[in-house]
């Protein structure tokens, strides 16, 4: 009787073909049954075959990787409950940063504001304007005066109230000059507004008298031949 | 029965990663505990490196965490996690290499694993072994991975492909050819050891 299947061997080539569909488990009945009779014929296929076998199995039975720390899962979870502080700290850094630029204008203005309270400053135009610095009692900060000094100061007593009545008095000193040199430079503003508006009147004025000298106007010119002469 | 056991394994799951997504720190650990085994034995072997790997694989985890909300229940978690994981792997090892070039096999785990394998099998069995790792290790990266994911962790070509986020024709192709790129280097090993290691597995010849 004659068998199609027979009739028609597989050959090294259409084996080879099968391998993989063999080794992922795709393969059908009968050409798995294929597969395995050359397999039995053919040593050259058999040694393949074994080769590709005995791999994947040494793949499949790894067992010998090194294991993992024991507190894994424990650092794993803290990193995870690390998230919410993470945004806090981010808010965090945020406000520090509008914080700390709050913080430098205002060392800014005050820096500005023991210039101008310092110092004489030259303002607007050929005028000199000075600025009357307010002046404490001595050269020293007059919120440190009266202060204790260290070490050893005698009159270093809280409990009494003379330390804080002292301060209390610095603070009120300070405050009123603080008022004085904002008085200050409410005029020094305004004089520099008067002294602005001044030389923007002359300017204009100038201009002015400048347009009429080079208009072609109707008064007649000085030059003009046919008018007499003073 | 066993389809029985895994859906209630997948629902059990999916309650896991429905209160991990509500903050149950308890939740995220079982998880982590479920999951960590595997995924860690697959990073030591696309990386070789043990001490990266579990830098690696926390990492693939805190990924994992972060965007749980967006993960779709209609895939297992561990396809999931092991997309994520290999995908860290290959932006691990591409930084590597920018800094050092060619990553080289610092820690060679087929050698480290051998240590203890060595006093059970035969002299000829051991160094089969390692010279199949060492001939993993040449492979690429996807070939590696289908490797690995194939044998090792029982995946299907299908699965293979969602987490290397290729098509199934090309993982079969990459499987086809880390097979006989190992089949190449295997070559040379003497046909005595073969046998030797087939009579000890008890495997048909």
């Amino acid at each position: 009787m004659h068998n199609t299947k027979t009739s028609v061997r597989m050959n090294c080539e259409q084996a080879r073909q099968l391998f993989d569909a063999y080794l992922d488990g795709e393969l059908n009945g009968s050409l798995a049954t294929e597969l395995g009779a050359h397999r039995i014929k053919c040593s050259d296929c058999r040694r393949h075959l074994a080769l590709m076998e005995v791999s994947g199995h040494i793949v499949a039975s790894d067992s010998g990787l090194n294991e993992m720390d024991e507190r894994f899962t424990d650092r794993l979870i803290a990193c995870v409950d690390e998230g919410p502080i993470q945004r806090q700290s981010w808010l965090y850094r945020h406000w520090r940063m509008t914080a700390g630029g709050l913080a430098a204008a205002a060392a800014i203005t005050l820096v500005v504001l023991g210039v101008f309270g310092q110092r004489e400053t030259r303002v607007a135009g050929e005028k000199n304007i000075l600025i009357e610095r307010p002046r404490g009692d001595g050269d020293s900060s007059p919120l440190l005066e009266g202060m204790p000094s260290y070490p050893g100061a005698a009159d270093h007593d809280l409990t009494s109230g003379a330390w804080i009545d002292r301060a209390r008095k610095n603070i009120e000193t300070k405050r009123n000059s603080a008022a004085s040199l904002q008085e200050a430079l409410d005029q020094t503003a305004n004089k520099w507004i008067d002294a602005l508006e001044a030389a923007h009147d002359i300017d204009s004025i100038e201009s002015t008298a400048t347009e009429a000298d080079h208009a072609p106007s109707s008064q007649p010119s000085q030059d003009d031949p046919s008018l007499p002469k003073r | 029965m066993a389809k029985t056991a895994a859906k209630t394994d997948r629902r059990y799951e999916k309650q896991l990663i429905a209160r991990a997504c509500d903050g149950d720190r308890g939740a995220a650990r079982t998880l982590v505990d479920l999951h960590k085994d595997r995924l860690f034995a697959f990073i030591q072997r696309m990386l070789r490196n043990h001490h990266d790997a579990e830098e690696i694989c926390q990492e693939a985890f805190l990924k994992a965490f972060v965007s749980l909300d967006s993960f779709r229940t209609e895939y297992r978690f561990s396809t999931w996690l092991f997309t994520i994981g290999y995908r860290v792997c290959l932006n691990h090892l591409r930084r590597k290499r920018a800094v050092t070039g060619e990553p080289e096999l610092t820690e060679n785990l087929a050698h480290s694993s051998d240590a203890t394998c060595e006093t059970l099998e035969s002299e000829e069995a051991a160094r089969l072994r390692r010279t199949v790792w060492n001939s993993v290790a040449t492979l690429s990266e996807p070939q590696r991975a289908s490797l690995v994911l194939f044998y090792r962790h029982d995946m299907g070509c299908q699965e293979i492909a969602r987490v290397l986020e290729l098509p199934v024709a090309t993982v079969k192709s990459h499987l086809h050819r880390a097979r006989n790129r190992l089949r190449e280097l295997l070559e040379p090993v003497a046909d005595q050891d073969i046998a030797a290691f087939r009579n000890r597995r008890g495997l048909a010849g």
